[in-house]
């Protein structure tokens, strides 16, 4: 991964690019389709800049060829299924050859060392071991970097904190809701971070989450939080990380070509701009997968990283395009609700969006939790908070919204993506 | 004296909880009143031990916390007398908490912005104080 420049990193790209059209145009079943529907032979395909002339694929291709409709070597050659959350209705499988599970063991490693991981420390993984790819992906990853990996999977929140204490884990891997339910947690176990644990470093993703979620999870375990990035599509976790600056993601681009689009268009946005990230992974042999639209939104920055590391970095995750709320015709992302009511430190990060339909107009409900510590038994404070944070709400949503504030313990808690959108209208085909 | 405040959400079988667990403890409730909010409010209570009290309601995962208040003994007295007299010593009421009843007597809760010097002028006035 010692790439000096960008253009080291570009012709390398194109080599990848070359090898991997040659390959999925022998074996994949798939890809000769669409070679054969676009007129194009891999001849066409030598450059970054020709991969334009290749469709998208996306997740309606995964459901429609599912389950193996994807596969580019015999069914032997397979040593591994796992199959995406199902976020947005029915799943969609993945697989693995040996070769596979190894580069993404590696690309895992990656992301571990690049927070600052190293053999001497441990990593309790705090995700489902099962079809979902976070658990195994960072078991891999973990024990490929040398760390003692705590496989204690996820759920049962006290005995996970019993362990960080008994085994002194030093990093821990979790959504990040589920992150401050643990810290929560552990807080009314009356245990100190700083006397009881050891920990340093948490590596959290699986869903969207913001600067004010960060800075709550580090307070409650007195760590470094970092954001982390991938999809079962690719491979699982292991496309891109934060380096120490958190300041965006590094993407792996050795392993990845990553476009920007405009969801609605198609098109490559402009430098800099945010749009869909569409992925070519480099390195595929059960799954090669072309130009894999996301529907994740986010944008690539221009600036160099003082970290030295010359792969591109992407912003942190604003959400899926297909999160997005349409509300009153306005795009809201439920990102910039969290972002408003985490810059109170009176909230805790439970809080959910609620969308109804009220003679034909949606509106736009949020119920916080109200928590114990800084109640100050004044109506006057509490009333002054709503009103501050819907008017901050509306100037950033543009649509009005109605705070509601709740008793603590009111919002669901969930062991692993947290529910926040509850949509009640009931608008057919839209989602 | 001390009242304990509990937030609450303005829904059916909130309120009847929070007595039922208080009840449950053997705390005796002398006064209560609501201030709400639309959605949400406070209850205010007047309890023989807001202590026990806060720390019950506190097992039960509702927010709850004590504060510092005035309570003046109006068996022979009337509002008007009380608020001309902290008014003129620069005392503002915030919020008037209700009546309750303490052995037997009408007591006026008040949350001033001065709790120690409202004591004081209302003490030197020949009022009783809790």
């Amino acid at each position: 991964m010692n790439f000096k420049s960008r253009e080291e990193i570009l012709e390398y790209q194109n080599k990848k690019l070359r090898c991997c059209v040659e390959y999925a145009s022998k074996n994949s079943r798939f890809f000769k389709n669409i070679l054969k529907n676009f007129d194009l032979t891999p001849d066409d395909i030598k450059s970054i800049e020709d991969l334009q002339k290749l469709p998208f694929t996306t997740k309606n291709d995964l459901r429609d060829n599912y389950p193996f409709g994807l596969t580019a070597v015999p069914m032997d050659e397979i040593v591994r299924f796992h199959a995406s959350s199902g976020t947005t209705g029915k799943s969609t499988v993945v697989y693995y050859t040996r070769n596979d599970l190894d580069t993404w063991s590696d690309l895992m490693a990656r992301v571990l060392s690049t927070t600052g991981l190293t053999k001497k420390d441990s990593m309790q993984i705090i995700y489902n071991y099962g079809f979902f790819t976070g658990g195994f992906g960072f078991h891999y990853g973990a024990e490929r970097l040398g760390i003692s990996v705590i496989p204690t999977g996820s759920g049962n929140t006290k005995k996970q904190i019993e362990i960080m204490r008994d085994f002194g884990t030093t990093s821990f891997t979790s959504t990040p809701s589920y992150a401050i339910h643990l810290g929560e947690t552990a807080e009314e176990m009356s245990i100190i971070p700083e006397k009881d644990l050891k920990l340093k470093i948490g590596v959290f993703g699986g869903e969207p989450w913001g600067e004010g979620m960060r800075q709550r999870i580090e307070e409650l375990f007195h760590i470094n939080a970092y954001d982390n990035y991938g999809l079962s599509e690719l491979c699982g976790p292991g496309v891109a990380v934060e380096c120490t600056e958190k300041e965006g993601l590094h993407v792996w681009e050795d392993y990845f070509i990553m476009e920007v689009i405009d969801p609605k268009t198609g098109e490559l946005v402009g430098e800099g701009e945010r749009g869909e990230l569409v992925f070519t992974p480099l390195w595929k042999e059960a799954m090669p997968i072309f130009r894999y639209r996301t529907r994740d939104i986010s944008r690539v920055f221009k600036e160099k990283c003082n970290c030295g590391l010359h792969f591109r970095k992407i912003e942190r995750l604003h959400g899926r395009s297909d999160d997005m709320l349409i509300i009153r015709g306005v795009n809201i992302f439920p990102s910039q609700i969290e972002e408003v009511i985490l810059e109170n430190p009176i909230f805790k990060g439970h809080y959910s969006i609620i969308v109804e339909r009220k003679e034909s107009l949606d509106t736009l409900t949020i119920e916080i939790e109200v928590t114990k510590d800084l109640f100050t038994g004044n109506l006057k404070d509490l009333i002054e908070l709503k009103e501050k944070v819907e008017e901050k709400l509306n100037n950033v949503l543009l649509v009005k919204a109605n705070v509601r504030l709740v008793e603590e313990g009111a919002i669901p808690r969930s062991q692993g993506k947290a529910q926040r959108v509850i949509d009640k209208r009931n608008i057919g085909g839209i989602k | 004296m001390k009242i304990l405040s509990v937030f609450i959400e303005n829904k059916p079988k909130k309120l009847s909880k929070i007595i039922q667990e208080l009840s449950k403890e053997g705390i005796e409730i002398l006064g209560l009143a609501i201030a709400d909010a639309g959605d949400f409010g406070i209850v205010r209570l007047i309890l023989d031990d807001p202590k026990k009290g806060a720390s019950t309601l506190s097992k039960h995962e509702m927010i709850a916390n004590i504060q510092d208040v005035v309570g003046i003994n109006v068996n022979n007295s009337t509002i008007s007398e009380i608020a001309k007299i902290l008014g003129e010593n620069n005392v503002n009421i915030e919020d008037a908490l209700g009546f309750g009843f303490i052995e037997n007597q009408k007591i006026l809760v008040l949350k001033v912005d001065n709790t120690e010097l409202a004591k004081n002028i209302l003490s030197k006035e020949g009022f009783k104080i809790y």
